[in-house]
């Protein structure tokens, strides 16, 4: 069974919700909501394929983040600090890494099963490894991934991609299109001797290359190294 | 099996104290100076308090977790069956990224690339899974899950569903958090936290307790060398689109969950006998959580309790501890019934459970647990 990929990306230039309700819970959010969420819209409209798998109640939705809600951390972190106490009880409620997915259901009205994976460099693999084997096991058609990282150096933006990942081939996309050929993992227990250069999170950054191995470093030598080949 | 929790340190002792009906919450705990209120404190942690800082959870965390793994180990034996690339560990947390750094980096925030290594290698919450790496031989494929308080339920779930269709051979799956300033005083703003002792599911619920703990289950399809004591049935998970903190006041997002755990398990609500609930005291939570019991089961809902009145509420843990407590209660039900029900032992056999768990962001997790008895 072959596992095809659209991928969709943005950075910060955010465009508010059209509708009211939508627009007021926009105005709440965290820059890694926001900018999920307009990732997500903007991938919607580009992609029947991404409508039919948020259509279907069987679809997986994984939201992964490599640094989590940092600037709510911040600001409870600093009411600690100060002993201003009630700290803000909307930055506890962002706090959480499934904030994201949270605002996600809410605002499409999603009631899949939704996996928030934990924090870390290799956030992103582990949701495309658990991806590719549901549907390689043929559990759902779909399975959807948005990862989102916050600004967190002066020069870098807040930045969101959506994966839809499926197992029969998009027919109308927008997008640049991909197979997944393989995923696996390793983990050789120790820090590699050679540390090899970190894949790039953002699909994006590759989609010059016709086929290519990404592989992503994560801490004491793991590793999880995908093959794609683009669909011309 | 194994669990960590301030009812101890291990099945035995837990059990001990579950079942003498003992109330191990206080209101004398590491972060008393912040807050006092009743909260649950492992034992293992209270005897490091002037070692540990209040912001080292990852250390906390992993020193519950490394003595539940080895616990398993000791009951199972299972790193001599299993090569370690044969092993995962599917975690739930909350608290494992490392508060200290990020308190460090909130000074910082928005940082310069002085704290890139810190934040590469530090804070972020795969470290537990380097940390445990480091002690054991477990390079399997391997996650943490962060899905508010229902991560333990999900990383179990999804440790079972790995297990069943080959992905891995063995899998270690659970969840643990401890007492942090963050939470605690987070949940405070929240309004939701019982200053006094927390009374799940009855007419005095007033709030949460907060508490240091979780659990683990070991599973794999070894049934030559190891004796299974249990099996994750089925279960299922969704996103309840309701509200960030709140469930559907009449429950449907939990209806539905429990109702699906059932159908992927091809049970009826009749099969259960046993109900371990979310129950986290809170008023929101608990009335949903009793209408959505009572649309799926009618008028015989079977033996349903909040066990989060004896041990309080572990978070990303909780699901994870409350599916040992589960296991433990269908092993032991004779005396569960009298000690938490205070009703006469029934004698008809128990084979099922149902554990909820229900977290911030919408995330319902239901699993279905079947005793084996051999």
């Amino acid at each position: 069974m072959n596992i095809y990929v659209e991928s969709y990306q943005k950075s910060e230039d955010l465009a508010l919700g059209t509708n009211e309700a939508q627009h007021k819970l926009q105005r709440r959010m965290t820059s890694i909501q926001k900018i999920g969420l307009a990732t997500l819209n903007q991938a919607i409209s580009n992609s029947s394929n991404l409508q039919k798998a948020l259509k279907d109640e069987s679809s997986l939705i994984y939201t992964s983040t490599c640094y989590g809600e940092l600037s709510s951390m911040s600001k409870i972190l600093q009411s600690l600090a100060n002993q201003d106490f009630p700290c803000s009880p909307l930055a506890f409620q962002h706090s959480v890494h499934n904030a994201l997915a949270g605002y996600l259901g809410i605002i499409n009205q999603l009631q899949n099963k939704t996996v928030t994976l934990g924090s870390g460099p290799l956030a992103f693999d582990r949701a495309l490894y658990f991806a590719f084997h549901k549907l390689k096991q043929n559990i759902c058609r779909y399975a959807v991934i948005v990862h989102a990282d916050d600004k967190i150096f002066a020069d870098q933006e807040a930045r969101a991609q959506v994966i839809c990942l499926s197992n029969t081939e998009a027919k109308e996309t927008q997008s640049p299109l991909f197979e997944l050929t393989s995923i696996e993992h390793r983990h050789a227990g120790k820090e590699l001797d050679q540390a090899a250069p970190e894949a790039p999170i953002y699909i994006d950054q590759l989609v010059f290359e016709t086929s290519f191995t990404r592989t992503a470093i994560g801490l004491k030598g793991e590793k999880i190294e995908s093959t794609w080949v683009k669909r011309l | 099996m194994a669990a960590n929790c301030n009812l101890g340190s291990d099945l035995q002792e837990i059990k001990n104290n579950l079942l003498s009906g003992t109330c191990l919450l206080s209101k004398s705990h590491r972060l008393s100076h912040l807050l006092p209120v009743p909260c649950g404190e492992a034992p293992s942690l209270r005897a490091e308090q002037s070692r540990l800082g209040i912001f080292e959870t990852d250390l906390m965390n992993f020193k519950l977790l490394s003595a539940s793994i080895a616990d398993l180990h000791r009951q199972t034996g299972m790193f001599d069956l299993y090569k370690p690339e044969e092993i995962g560990l599917f975690l739930g947390t909350t608290t494992m990224g490392g508060l200290e750094l990020y308190l460090q980096l909130s000074k910082v925030w928005p940082a310069t690339t002085k704290t890139a290594d810190v934040i590469n290698h530090q804070m972020q919450d795969d470290r537990i899974l380097s940390m445990v790496s480091d002690e054991f031989p477990i390079r399997g494929f391997s996650s943490t899950f962060s899905s508010a308080c229902s991560s333990g339920a999900l990383a179990i779930l999804e440790g079972a569903l790995a297990v069943k269709s080959g992905m891995l051979k063995a899998c270690i799956a659970g969840g643990f958090d401890v007492l942090s300033p963050i939470t605690l005083m987070g949940f405070d703003s929240l309004q939701v936290v019982d200053h006094d002792f927390t009374a799940p599911l009855t007419a005095h619920n007033r709030g949460i307790n907060l508490a240091d703990g979780g659990g683990l289950l070991f599973m794999s399809h070894d049934k030559v060398n190891l004796k299974p004591i249990a099996k994750i049935r089925s279960g299922a998970s969704i996103s309840e689109s309701y509200h960030m903190t709140k469930p559907e006041p009449n429950g449907r997002g939990m209806l539905k969950v429990m109702s699906l755990a059932l159908q992927n398990s091809e049970l009826d609500p009749s099969d259960i006998s046993y109900i371990n609930a979310h129950g986290t005291g809170t008023a929101s939570n608990d009335t949903a959580e009793l209408k959505a019991l009572s649309s799926l089961f009618g008028a015989t809902v079977p033996y349903y309790q909040s066990s989060k009145k004896c041990h309080g509420h572990t978070l990303a843990g909780a699901g994870a501890l409350e599916s040992v407590l589960s296991i433990l209660a269908l092993q032991n039900f004779d005396q569960w019934q009298k000690t938490c029900f205070g009703q006469p032992s029934s004698a008809s056999p128990v084979r099922f459970a149902l554990n909820n768990s229900f977290g911030f962001g919408g995330s319902n997790t239901s699993l279905v647990i079947e005793r084996l008895i051999h």
